[in-house]
């Protein structure tokens, strides 16, 4: 396995001061007025994955991707059906985050570190 | 004691005293404002810039009130005790220097005072350097001042609600404005210190008047700053002369922990202790800030000829202030007219 450079640090503990969100910088180059979201849920809401019928919350998605976090969500079950978009009232395009996700290279740091959550050193 | 040659006694000059002594004086009336402190201008004329105004503190009170006004005499170092209903009818005011002063009507525009943030001991403030208030920022720009000149990157956390519903403090009032104060502090230190990163550590943000909502807006889209919903309750020094900080996400129901160079506490606005009015305490309002004498009245208290105005009687926004102040203007004057 590539190193990264990654050490476990505190599994769960969040630390803003370590973390590096490559995959959000990316994201936000794209789609610079996702810095906007105020974690409203009503995506979350609508979503017909919304922890129905899978493990999937948009809101969680971006507040984990922001804090460079592993993705617990599986976000990986969107159906691209823009449902999320349609009512989000920052008027973001959540759907596309959804669809660029996987084409975003530095997921990796997210994907490969899913199951034990870590910190750059 | 003086003789009665005063229309109105105003107490305090911050933006309330001075925009209801610029009202009355303008409708010809004669004015008294008594200030407990060196300088007129109140917290207000302490800011190194107002929103929306975008001037200082300073500017906005010298443009309500122009130094020479012949209608109005300021007294600094005056601190009012006490007021009492003479004979006649008119109130006389008697300050702790041993001067008493007595005119129809008085205005009471004393404001509030800051919440003394050492009694949250957890957040470290009069403990750790870095630890600063939003009063002692305000007042470090307006001197020009450059705290953490030299640091690169560095990194700021601002904490909402700091002595506002607080139950343990005994404080169940929300100061209203630090919410907006917090969000345009954190633009203004990205504007200062274009490395920095700032992070707001929120309960709820309660951006409730015009433009704050798109302050809000402004800050995360413009200019970058974090917003985590959850209250900072744990300050520690490191090794390197920062501060350990930690917080739960609670979005996401994690644990957080940062390492700042500097914490940013927005206090809140804590209630005077009540004046005294022909020997008894004045009425208190349900947050302990002055009450008036009816929901309609509001700028009456239960003493006639004795009016109030501003912040005196809870957390007001400078918009707020300007507007009750003129209120309270027309009521001194209609009062004095009858
Ligand atoms: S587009 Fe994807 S994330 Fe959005 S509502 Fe549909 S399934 Fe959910
Ligand atoms: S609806 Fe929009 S603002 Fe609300 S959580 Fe979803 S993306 Fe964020
Ligand atoms: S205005 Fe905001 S920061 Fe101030 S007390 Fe109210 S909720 Fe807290």
């Amino acid at each position: 396995m590539k190193d990264f450079g990654f050490k476990p640090v505190r599994p769960n503990v969040i630390d803003l001061a370590t973390v590096q969100n490559r995959t959000w910088t990316d994201i936000l180059r794209l789609h610079p007025e996702m810095r906007s979201c105020i974690s409203c849920g009503a995506c979350a809401a609508v979503c017909p994955n919304n922890n129905e019928l899978t493990k999937m919350s948009v809101r969680r998605t971006i507040i984990e991707l922001r804090h460079g976090l592993p993705l617990t969500s599986e976000w990986q079950n969107c159906q691209m059906c823009n449902r999320c978009s349609l009512v989000c009232p920052k008027g973001l395009n959540t759907r596309s985050i959804f669809f660029r996700l996987n084409t975003f290279e530095a997921l990796n740091d997210h994907n490969q570190t899913n199951a034990e959550p870590t910190n750059r050193k | 004691m003086n003789s009665n040659h005063n229309d109105t006694i105003i107490i305090g000059t911050g933006i309330a005293g001075l925009t209801a002594a610029a009202e009355l004086s303008a409708r010809g009336r004669k004015v008294l404002m008594l200030e407990k402190n060196d300088s007129t201008g109140g917290h207000v004329g302490q800011w190194s810039v107002c929103f929306p105004f975008g001037i200082s503190g300073r500017e906005l009170a010298e443009s309500i009130l122009p130094q020479s006004n012949a209608n109005v005499s300021i007294r600094t170092r005056s601190t009012a005790s006490a007021i009492s209903t003479l004979p006649d009818g008119s109130l006389s005011v008697s300050c702790t220097d041993g001067t008493a002063h007595s005119a129809r009507t008085v205005l009471l525009a004393s404001g509030y005072g800051m919440f003394d943030a050492r009694l949250k001991e957890e957040l470290g403030y009069g403990i750790y350097p870095g630890v600063l208030t939003s009063e002692d920022i305000e007042r470090q720009w307006q001197k020009g001042e450059r705290p953490l000149a030299g640091h690169s990157n560095p990194r700021f956390a601002i904490v909402h609600c700091v002595g506002s519903r607080d139950l343990k403090c005994n404080i169940r009032h929300c100061s209203k404005v630090c919410c907006m104060v917090g969000v345009k502090m954190a633009t203004e230190i990205r504007q200062r210190y274009p490395d920095s990163q700032v992070t707001n550590y929120y309960m709820d943000l309660r951006m409730f008047d015009n433009g704050y909502e798109e302050l809000y807006h402004d800050a995360q889209l413009n200019y970058n700053v974090q917003f985590v919903r959850g209250r900072i309750s744990e300050v520690a020094p490191t090794n390197d002369g920062r501060l350990y900080i930690r917080a739960e996400d609670t979005l996401l129901g994690k644990p957080l922990r940062d390492k700042v160079d500097a914490l940013v506490l927005m206090i809140g606005m804590s209630a005077h202790e009540p004046l005294h009015v022909d020997g008894e305490p004045m009425n208190r309002s349900i947050n302990g800030f002055v009450g008036t004498a009816s929901p309609v009245q509001i700028n009456l208290t239960a003493t006639p000829g004795l009016f109030v105005a501003g912040a005196a009687k809870g957390p007001m926004n400078i918009t707020e202030v300007l507007a009750d102040a003129r209120a309270a203007a027309a009521e001194t004057d209609k009062y004095l007219s009858r």
